[in-house]
């Protein structure tokens, strides 16, 4: 019998093969097909499987393993792939934001008017390979899921996108492409290096990290640290490090952002930038307990300049959407600073803001985007005073701006807290790290702050391609802003609901928190 | 109900926290009947505030907190904690009454129907936070709903949003305030990590002086994490500008509510302060006392030098608070908050009616308003009175709060540091100052007596009473019965506060009441004789100085321009990142395509272009070696190609091999 796991994550491909039956001029029914599949799979999530996780005990996990590929290299060596999914404290978080943010993203989707069908498979596409991602316990098929990604990603930017799209489209793949190929070496390193005593040779992230936490713990201080381990962690996590992206490897994130369609940039940023934080989170640092106490600073310096070069990249800005993509660039740097503090709190924060900040981009993006459907202008010159002609656009950028500078009541703050408390904290940072975070998110406000003047105070000003007066939201707009908007204040008000999910878990599969609580 | 703990949490229910609340839910009313509804819920968490007050009357020591866990993992605990306590009470009720009053005033100040339901959504919010603020007792709520205060007054100051003036006023506020409340976080987070203290409750018990490694850096953020929330120096400079919200809500947020949490704070956190932390305050606290009264005595807009004044009264209850005289800092909070809402109000009834009808800008600026012959009487009184009340003459309520804060500060004088004695002779300046420019506001209200006004009108008696009010409630019978020259231990609420008050004794008790009035009587009638006469040009400069407020406001101007320079520089090294990084793709490009799309002269001609930029300059360097060494392997033959990949099997394999 399929796995309910497996089931989750495969859905979309039956929809898909119904889509192949569904003639390209029924563009309603697709598109309602796919929103149909997107929130069966959250309704099966939220159902079902959440429930079931939640009668589990806090290191327990919903799993499913089967071998796939195994066979002898040698007489010796044994080197095994398994089919395994698994739901853990780890990735409870990640999943629960693929099912809140693929409907909001099918939704959107609407306003999609060309080539419906194939966009819709390769959404559809897109959506498996992402929650495959997440799911896959066994390094292998994470890769293969992970890889998986950038296929329907290159031809939604490259087709529906912008002027620019093809380049764009481009780029992301080359950049992205080369970080797989970083991540791919260090995980064939880590397989043979982690191999247990019986010889064999296995991706299990599970077990990986049990065995590199008895062979790197600290009281084996000669094993640990070598220059050969600080290299690879180098390696995986700068392929990570390009998909969350910190500065400087961020350049693919503007341009894709700026060409892809709306619909595509939620999901970028709400949830292929956050493979990287996830990657780092329950990958790399799982496995590299040694070094990344070593390397703790610089990791966090990676953060602080992220945080505060991308505040100050994104105050000047002129177009709306580049502000926003900057904007995510700078909030990764929290998720860095967090994992850098290399304690619980700093962790749960990383994870935490991981979650938050897919959230309130997915809301910053579809407000960009109902500016530019009315008048196919994204500057943020080109208007002012909207607060007097759209109040209820305006009561959602309010809450949308304010939640990402932080203000406490949205969920923002709770994530930067933890990861600032983590950072004060540390026995590996220095404190100016910690203060250095409290100054960007000063230089965060200040952006937000300005371009919200700019836009919405002053004299009625339109770009002139468009009918004066403009119009407020249309239902379809104030469902798809509601459910982020709600879930930022609901989140920010009671963060224990999400801290309870995983946060004792989490303590418990990371071995060397334990140690150095 | 037996249980007196379950009795005392049960009381929380009807904190006046709630009630704002409730009026917000109840938005969802027509917008005819919003107001009403609105007024009903302030009129209900003021009897509910009246409530306590009573309650501590009977029960002095009475305390009771309530707690629900928000964050609680490894490492980290915040609590979400409430906490009713007699110094929260009290100033919970001048926060409702005030609101109340200006809840009053705005009903007939704020008249389109479209913008009420607005203005009560942020007004009700702003008491909401306020409110909130005052009763948290764990820090993490402190914050969030001090967070809240800041970005309530954003809303308020930001009201008129079709002047693009008052965005940036509202900007420049909580970018002020976001900068001490960042300070303000650093330090409860030091506080909670280091000290395991998480509460207000736990610093006095704590013996915090003791752990060295905090006391050495803690208690400089928890100061300057106060200053902004008060318009201290240096970070006083939005107050003025926030002049372009609405006047009912200036006169809540800068006189009455927001502007004291910054004191509010102070006092809680006296526990956490040493002597040379005090002086340090002290010492901001006189400062921002002469600093406001100056830049007062300059200004012409009334609003303006309300403004200031506000800045000048709250480095007062500064000074107080670095005396360890908390008491004396909460009367002069509770008597300041009557007596400039009454002042804030006034000012936005001339702003309204008053102003001349032929107000030609050139001819007089100080001559802008008029009284009318019906209200030239009833006006004088209030202003009068309200006035005085702020220069500290005896009978007024103003005069019980100031004498108190001078005499404790005598006090200090004589025993500690010498720099107090720099305090003491700085405040006492601020007394004449303040003189000076009480005089001056009523000159510019009352002294033009020809001029004609707009129109033939009534005052609507929603706007007159709130300021009759403030009036009445600022003369020191009302405080202090029948002790009509009183002292501060004779105010009636003393007793609620449990602090032993310094009893003043010894010659200057008498002698320096007596100089401070008369110096702020002297100030008074040189403000209102000395304004607008030409024989005093030479001190012109001072006053453009004054004006101008010792161009502090370009100084910040300067510093923005240095951050937004800076940014767009940034922004351009960014970009010439990825111009750099275009470049190696062309590289790439000409691996992957067999033909040279970019030729050498190309690259060069490119590098030309952005010559004198390291970034790209480097990058097309690489490109250009690049370009060539593909140029040389690109020949089309098949040995070639061969030859390449052994090359890079071998590297591979010693790489692996290493």
């Amino acid at each position: 019998m399929m796995g309910l796991l497996t089931t989750y994550v495969f859905l979309p491909g039956i929809f898909i093969l119904i889509l192949f039956f569904i003639p390209r001029d029924r563009v309603q029914l697709i598109k309602w097909a796919s929103l149909v599949c997107c929130l069966v799979q959250a309704g099966l999530f939220l159902a079902i499987i959440l429930p079931q996780f939640l009668s589990l005990k806090p290191d327990e996990s919903i799993q499913e393993n089967n071998s796939w590929i195994s066979f002898a290299l040698d007489s010796r060596n044994f080197l095994e792939v398994r089919y395994k999914l698994l739901l853990n404290a780890g990735n409870i978080l990640m999943v629960l934001l693929c099912s809140i943010l693929f409907p909001i993203a099918a939704l959107s989707s609407f306003s999609i008017q060309s080539e419906i069908k194939s966009y819709t498979i390769l959404f559809l596409l897109l959506n498996i390979s992402v929650c495959g991602t997440f799911l896959a316990g066994d390094l292998i098929l994470f890769f293969l899921f992970f890889e998986f990604m950038l296929l329907p990603m290159y031809f939604l930017i490259g087709r529906w996108g912008g002027p620019e799209k093809t380049y764009a489209g481009m780029k992301f793949f080359l950049y992205t492409f080369s970080g797989s190929i970083l991540i791919l070496f260090t995980i064939i390193y880590l397989g043979l290096d982690l191999s247990g005593e019986d010889g064999l040779i296995s991706f299990d992230l599970e077990l990986m990290s049990k065995i590199s936490n008895e062979k790197y713990n600290f009281s084996n201080s000669e094993m640990s640290g070598t220059s050969l381990r600080i290299i690879a962690f180098w390696l995986i996590s700068i392929g990570f490090i390009i998909k969350l992206p910190s500065i400087p490897f961020h350049t693919w994130l503007p341009l894709a952002h700026v060409e892809a369609p709306t619909p595509v940039s939620v999901l970028l940023a709400g949830l292929l930038l956050k493979t990287g934080g996830y990657g780092l989170l329950n990958i790399v640092w799982p496995l590299f307990p040694d070094v990344i106490i070593n390397q703790a600073t610089n990791i966090s310096i990676f953060g602080v300049v992220s945080l505060i070069a991308g505040a100050m990249i994104a105050f000047s800005q002129s177009d709306f959407k580049k502000m926003v993509a900057y904007s995510s660039v700078s909030h990764m740097g929290f998720v860095l600073i967090g994992l850098g503090s290399v304690n619980t709190t700093g962790i749960i924060g990383a994870n935490l803001q991981l979650f938050n900040h897919g959230i309130l981009s997915a809301l910053l993006f579809l407000l960009v985007e109902v500016l530019y459907s009315r008048s196919k202008n994204r500057e943020i010159g080109a208007y002012s005073g909207l607060w007097h002609t759209m109040p209820k656009y305006t009561f959602f950028t309010i809450i949308a701006f304010f939640a990402s500078m932080g203000l406490p009541g949205f969920n923002g703050f709770v994530s930067e807290l933890l990861v600032i408390t983590g950072s004060f904290s540390s026995d590996y940072v220095p404190v100016w790290i910690g203060g250095l975070t409290l100054a960007g998110i000063f230089f965060g406000a200040i952006y937000f702050l300005n371009t919200f003047k700019k836009m919405f105070y002053g004299e009625i000003v339109l770009p002139p391609a468009i009918k004066n007066p403009i119009s407020d939201l249309t239902f379809r707009e104030i469902i798809l802003l509601g459910i982020p908007a709600i879930l930022a204040i609901v989140f920010g008000l009671f963060p224990f609901l999400l801290l309870d999910l995983f946060e004792k878990g989490m303590s418990h599969s990371f071995h060397f928190l334990n140690i150095h609580p | 109900m037996g249980d007196p703990q379950v009795h005392s949490l049960l009381k929380l229910i009807y904190l006046p926290v709630w009630f704002p609340l409730a009026g917000i839910i109840f938005l969802v009313l027509p917008s005819s009947v919003v107001k009403y509804s609105s007024l009903f819920f302030q009129l209900v968490a003021l009897i509910a505030s009246l409530f306590f007050i009573q309650l501590f009357y009977t029960q002095p020591y009475f305390s009771a907190t309530w707690n629900i866990p928000w964050i609680d993992i490894i490492g980290f605990k915040a609590d979400f904690s409430f906490r009713l306590d007699n110094i929260s009470c009290l100033i919970a009720f001048i926060v409702c009454i005030i609101s109340f009053l200006v809840g009053i005033y705005s009903c007939s100040y704020i008249s389109s129907k479209s913008e009420q339901k607005k203005f009560w959504l942020f007004l009700l919010l702003f008491q909401f936070s306020m409110l909130g603020l005052l009763f948290s007792n764990a820090f993490i709520s402190f914050f969030l709903f001090w967070e809240l205060v800041g970005f309530s007054s954003f809303l308020l100051i930001g009201f008129y949003n079709s002047k693009k003036e008052s965005g940036s006023a509202a900007m420049k506020a909580f970018i002020f305030n976001k900068i001490s409340d960042l300070f303000l976080l650093a330090g409860f987070i030091f506080l909670i990590v280091k000290g395991d203290i998480n509460s207000f409750d736990k610093l006095s018990t704590s013996g915090f002086i003791n752990s060295s490694e905090l006391s050495s850096i803690v208690p400089y953020l928890l100061i300057v994490g106060g200053l902004a929330k008060s318009a201290q120096f240096p970070l006083q400079g939005w107050l003025p500008h926030a002049m372009a919200g609405p006047t009912p809500a200036s006169a809540l947020i800068h006189a009455a509510t927001m502007v004291t949490a910054g004191v509010y704070l102070q006092i809680r956190l006296l526990p956490v302060y040493s002597d040379i932390h005090l002086i340090i305050l002290g010492m901001a606290g006189a400062f921002s006392a002469i600093w406001g009264g100056f830049c007062a005595i300059g200004q012409v807009e009334i609003k303006k030098l309300l403004a200031f004044s506000t800045i000048s009264q709250l480095g007062l209850m500064m000074v107080a608070v670095s005396t360890s005289n908390e008491t004396s800092a909460i009367v002069h909070l509770l008597t300041h908050a009557f007596f400039k809402c009454g002042l804030f109000l006034t000012a936005g009834i001339a702003l309204h009616y008053f102003i001349t009808k032929s107000s030609n800008e050139n001819e007089q600026s100080y001559s802008k308003f008029v009284l009318p012959k019906n209200y030239r009487t009833t006006f004088l009184i209030l202003i009068l009175i309200l006035l005085l009340s702020l220069t500290g003459i005896p009978f007024t309520s103003g005069y019980i709060s100031k004498e108190s804060i001078l005499l404790s500060l005598l006090e200090k004088a004589g025993t500690y540091d010498s720099i107090w004695t720099i305090t003491f002779i700085l405040t006492l300046l601020s007394v004449l100052l303040t003189g000076i420019y009480s005089g001056r506001f009523l000159y510019l209200i009352y002294s033009n007596k020809n001029g004609e006004t707009t129109s033939n009108f009534k005052i609507p008696f929603q706007l007159l009473l709130p300021v009759i009010i403030c009036s009445v409630l600022s003369l020191s019978v009302f405080w202090t019965g029948l002790h009509i020259l009183g002292e501060l231990d004779s105010v009636w609420f003393i007793s609620l506060l449990n602090i032993s008050v310094p009893s003043e004794s010894g010659i200057f008790a008498i002698i320096l009441p007596i100089i401070s009035t008369l110096l702020a009587v002297g100030g008074f009638i040189v403000g209102y004789t000395l304004t607008n006469r030409p024989r005093f040009e030479n001190l012109e400069y001072l006053i453009t100085l004054s004006i101008n407020q010792f161009y502090i406001d370009r100084l910040y101007s300067g510093i923005y321009r240095i951050f937004s320079k800076l940014s767009s520089f940034i922004n351009i090294q960014d970009k010439q990142i990825y111009i750099g990084f275009i470049y190696l793709e062309k590289i790439y490009d000409s691996l992957i395509y067999k033909e040279n799309n970019y030729s050498i002269s190309a690259i060069a001609r490119k590098m030309e272009d952005t010559a004198g930029n390291i970034i790209p300059s480097f990058f097309s360097g690489i490109a250009l070696i690049g370009n060539a060494f593909i140029r040389i392997l690109q020949n089309g033959k098949i040995q070639t190609y061969l030859y390449f990949s052994v090359i890079l099997f071998l590297l591979l394999f010693l790489l692996i091999n290493l």
